[in-house]
């Protein structure tokens, strides 16, 4: 985004030649890949005419204006079937469009196209097809925001968007190599995004490079009278503060939990990353997260009773519409007790406790996103590892999260690294990441899929 | 307390979701799990503990927590 923004500018590359290329990858590619769902091709061909005319005539709205952009299928778009992967919103229109889907067309960007997700982000992707991983088609892609992650990993979207409510936007960026940020809880609002669970629902983004999350993050992020859980705090330029130095900050290194029983390739880039950390000037301190390891049933238990609360007369009335483990899942939550669900949400705020009084005395904590590199798509259908592992805290506690590629296993798979904030310090993360990416070249590597197909 | 399966059933069928047997089995099993899990937190004696459910802030954190 970053760099064809520069590019358009300067007329080098028009929007109209862009959208012609990321379509034809589309064309070549999403048979395979399976990123969308639903491709926009003759209104995003029509913006990008209409953009190019505007920059001929030198209207140009802001950095974003003729860029295309795809949007996870769970996110409302006005005119565009909205499925969230489910046969019982197959047919399904919005009249309204999502309020940061509205910010980013009112900067000039372009609908791609809706990108693949697990049902309800939470189910599986029977019905149109499952997102294949790019970097070996036998390997799981994660999810629930999977279209977005493989597409911008292929090449066939500049950048996505992306819902997180355990991990679902950062997990699937880490097995992909691409960029995966959570922004705090409130800083983005949820208006027109399909609700999976109203207390640990992000919007996100996937990006090849931090720079290019800092510039679409600080589009959509803000204040919506339509959204009472978004906050009123002032979006700062994340662009200006990407530069901001990582010397003599205070970085937290939380060994248990989330640097036991790493995969040895995991545990080996991760090691070389704090390295590189260091390098840049900042000091690693070991901490202590206290309650890191009892959070594995609560993530999962109170998503399902408010996925419930959200869906229970559809479920009622249309339960065979529903894929079975989306109705597993959603069903659950009417199982608990309201004193169920309560003593979860008190070990939610010992947690979230815990860690804001760690993340007093920190700037940052960094961990690595999973413990492995993607598994065989076998394992996924047999009976999953936690993917979860490392990232539902930070939906539990509403803190800024993201994901950057520090390294490749041996087998030529991503992995990645997980770098998290104080609340609303979105900048301070993205200034780490940014910093690590301008050292490294892991964001560079392409994988093996449509070389001959263009870029 | 592990809750039998027949509970699953009866409470399927009186909330009236269309679940099958795999449904309710699959069902059984995490919510089992999960509250054996949970006993482990619930304290044995709740007299005297700090108050939990701050108030709820726009700020950051989802209300619930």
């Amino acid at each position: 985004l970053t760099e064809l923004s520069r590019l358009v500018a300067a007329r080098t590359v028009s929007p109209v030649e862009i959208v012609d290329a990321l379509l034809a990858r589309i064309g070549a590619l999403n048979g395979s890949l399976a990123s969308y769902v639903t491709v926009c091709e003759d209104t995003a061909r029509t913006k990008a005419a209409t953009a190019e005319r505007d920059l001929r005539a030198g209207r140009r709205r802001g950095p974003l204006d003729g860029l295309p952009i795809a949007h996870k299928d769970i996110v409302w778009t006005k005119g565009v079937r909205t499925t969230a992967h489910s046969r019982a919103l197959a047919d399904f229109v919005p009249t309204d469009s999502a309020t940061f889907v509205d910010r980013l067309e009112r900067q000039g960007m372009i609908l791609l196209g809706k990108t693949n997700t697990g049902e309800f982000a939470c189910g599986t992707t029977d019905l149109f097809g499952t997102p294949t991983n790019p970097w070996s088609a036998t390997r799981y892609t994660g999810g629930s925001s999977n279209g977005s992650a493989n597409a911008v990993a292929a090449g066939l979207a500049i950048a996505a968007t992306g819902t997180d409510t355990g991990g679902s936007v950062r997990v699937p960026a880490s097995f992909c190599g691409v960029v995966g940020l959570k922004p705090t809880y409130g800083r983005v609002s949820r208006k027109g995004v399909i609700t999976l669970s109203w207390s640990m629902d992000h919007v996100g983004t996937l990006t090849r490079t931090v720079s290019d999350a800092a510039l679409l993050l600080e589009h959509m992020a803000g204040y919506d009278p339509l959204d009472r859980t978004s906050s009123r705090r002032p979006v700062p330029s994340y662009a200006v503060h990407l530069v901001d130095p990582v010397k003599g900050r205070v970085i937290g290194i939380p060994r248990k939990h989330f640097y036991e029983s790493l995969h040895p390739e995991v545990d080996r880039a991760l090691r070389t990353a704090l390295n590189h950390l260091e390098e840049l000037g900042a000091h690693l301190e070991e901490i202590a997260l206290e309650g890191s390891g009892d959070l594995e049933f609560v993530g999962p238990l109170l998503y399902r009773v408010e996925a419930f609360a959200q869906h229970a007369r559809r479920l009622r009335e249309r339960g065979q519409d529903y894929g079975r483990r989306a109705r597993q899942k959603i069903a659950a939550g009417a199982f608990f007790s309201a004193a169920d669900y309560l003593q979860a949400t008190q070990i939610r705020e010992t947690w979230n406790r815990n860690l804001e009084g760690v993340l007093r005395r920190v700037d940052a904590i960094v961990t690595p996103t999973l413990p492995f590199p993607a598994f065989p798509i076998e394992t996924q259908s047999a009976g999953p590892p936690d993917t979860s592992w490392g990232t539902r805290h930070f939906n539990l506690s509403g803190h800024p999260a993201i994901t950057v590629p520090c390294g490749f296993s041996s087998d030529g798979l991503p992995i990645g690294m997980q770098i998290v904030g104080n609340l609303f310090d979105e900048k301070g993360v993205l200034a780490i990441a940014h910093a690590f990416q301008q050292m490294t070249d892991w964001h560079q590597r392409r994988p093996p899929v449509g070389e001959k197909v263009g870029a | 307390m592990t809750l039998p399966l027949q509970w699953f059933r009866d409470e399927a069928s009186r909330l009236q979701l269309p679940l099958d047997e795999e449904d309710v089995r699959a069902i059984a099993a995490f919510v089992n799990d999960a509250r054996e899990a949970l006993d482990h937190h619930r304290p044995r004696d709740p007299e005297g503990l700090e108050p939990s459910l701050l108030p709820s802030t726009d700020e950051g954190t989802g209300a619930a927590g």
